[in-house]
């Protein structure tokens, strides 16, 4: 608790703003000298002046954070699907609705952050999971037909799904592009987005990959079961250069 | 033969070039992530709008006239994303900002090991002009006069949210006290 009766600082006759204003050349030269005059006759405008400068140097101090590889990856792939041209006005009805491409505002909207209480958010999570259990049995995407279908648009439109089964293993992954010999895609290129598709008339797998270029990715369809022991290359496209 | 200029390469991607963007994008992504996560104080925030500026870019290259240069007009882009994003945030009112109590005045051992993070709360409870003004010229280091370019105000604005935004940063911080 302050006492009231402890004698304090005056104050003093130059505010912060003021200080702040001169620190940051915003005065004209006439006032600015004049400003300045004063802060050096007064210790608390010295100390003003001093935090400033503390602040900007602090400020200065800070290091630009490194990119994380998964948001890289999803510039890359934003850019490659620009370089890949303009999406046609309606998707052909024998191929069916493409994917919903993901605009980064779309994939992730975060609710409000509200805070429930943690009985509540057990009772509804616990009510989610019983109806869920009564009503909704999981059932795998059909595949995607590729038939008629740009390979480069339907690729670049799987991003951020992984229905890619085994393939979502890396090392499981690396194993098939070894076997399958995609021609120049690194077997530990990241996996940007996968589904099951169909390709003339052939199930298959397609892989969107990073190549850790800026812009460019790789699309490559592989034969169902490709892993470490066996794969069959079905399509490959590199986008982006 | 030295590294092509910013502008040569904007007009070989214009040309139909197709490394010339990424090539670009290469020399600035780093720091247009700095900057909008700086801004957001949200990294899948900043990600988006990064990735929107990138692609705005990619789209407006034919429109480029030369009155700024690359750098400029790249970040004016990115800026004015973040711009957006924080002027939609607020409309929705789902993300407060941080609510930074002033730190103590005076430093011990352990002040310095936390100042990184405490200035990084600190500039997100600036507001939003104040915060973009700072992170521009103090974090990043920009000439006054190019960020006003940026912003597209005065040189005299930008000192001024500048200014009144160190004086806030400062009280947070725990360097200043705040005035009545």
């Amino acid at each position: 608790m302050t006492d009231r009766h402890e004698p304090t600082e005056p104050p003093s006759a130059l505010p912060s703003d003021l200080l702040a204003d001169l620190d940051a050349g915003l005065l004209d030269p006439a006032r600015a000298a004049e400003v300045r005059a004063a802060a050096d006759r007064d210790p608390h405008a010295a100390a003003v002046l001093a935090a400033l400068a503390t602040t900007r140097t602090e400020l200065g101090e800070l290091p630009d954070p490194p990119v994380p590889a998964e948001y890289a990856a999803r510039w890359d792939a934003a850019l490659a699907a620009e370089t890949a041209g303009p999406e046609p006005a309606a998707p052909s009805a024998e191929a069916g609705p493409l994917p919903r491409r993901l605009p980064s505002s779309d994939r992730r909207r975060r609710v409000p952050h509200r805070r429930m209480r943690p009985a509540l958010v057990a009772a509804v999570l616990l009510a989610a999971v019983v109806v869920a259990g009564v009503l909704w049995t999981p059932r795998e995407p059909a595949p995607l037909s590729l038939d008629g279908v740009d390979l480069a648009r339907a690729g670049l439109a799987v991003r951020g799904d992984f229905d890619v089964g085994d393939l979502s293993d890396p090392a499981w992954r690396a194993g098939c592009l070894r076997a399958a010999a995609p021609p120049g895609v690194a077997p530990g290129a990241p996996l940007l987005g996968g589904r099951d598709v169909v390709l003339d008339g052939r199930d298959g797998v397609l892989l969107l990959l990073g190549t850790g270029v800026v812009g460019r990715v790789h699309i490559v369809v592989v034969a169902p079961g490709c892993g470490p022991e066996s794969g069959e290359l079905l399509s490959a496209l590199t986008l982006g250069g | 033969m030295g590294d092509p200029s910013d502008a040569d390469l904007l007009a070989a991607h214009r040309a139909g070039d197709q490394h010339a963007f990424g090539e670009l994008v290469a020399r600035y992504r780093n720091r247009m992530w700095g900057i909008a996560v700086r801004t957001l104080h949200h990294p899948e925030d900043a990600a988006d709008v990064v990735q929107e500026a990138l692609v705005a870019a990619y789209r407006r290259a034919g429109s480029y006239r030369g009155e700024a240069s690359v750098r400029t007009w790249l970040h004016r882009i990115l800026v004015n994303a973040c711009i957006d994003r924080l002027r939609q945030e607020r409309r929705k009112g789902t993300v407060p900002l941080a609510e930074v109590e002033p730190r103590t005045r005076g430093r011990d051992l352990a002040v310095d090991v936390v100042t990184r993070l405490s200035v990084v709360d600190a500039l997100a409870a600036l507001p939003a002009h104040q915060r973009v003004a700072v992170v521009l010229v103090d974090v990043q280091g920009w000439p006054v006069d190019e960020v006003a370019e940026v912003l597209e105000v005065p040189v005299g604005t930008v000192k001024s949210r500048c200014a009144r935004g160190r004086v806030r940063l400062g009280a947070l911080l725990g360097h200043l006290r705040e005035e009545e």
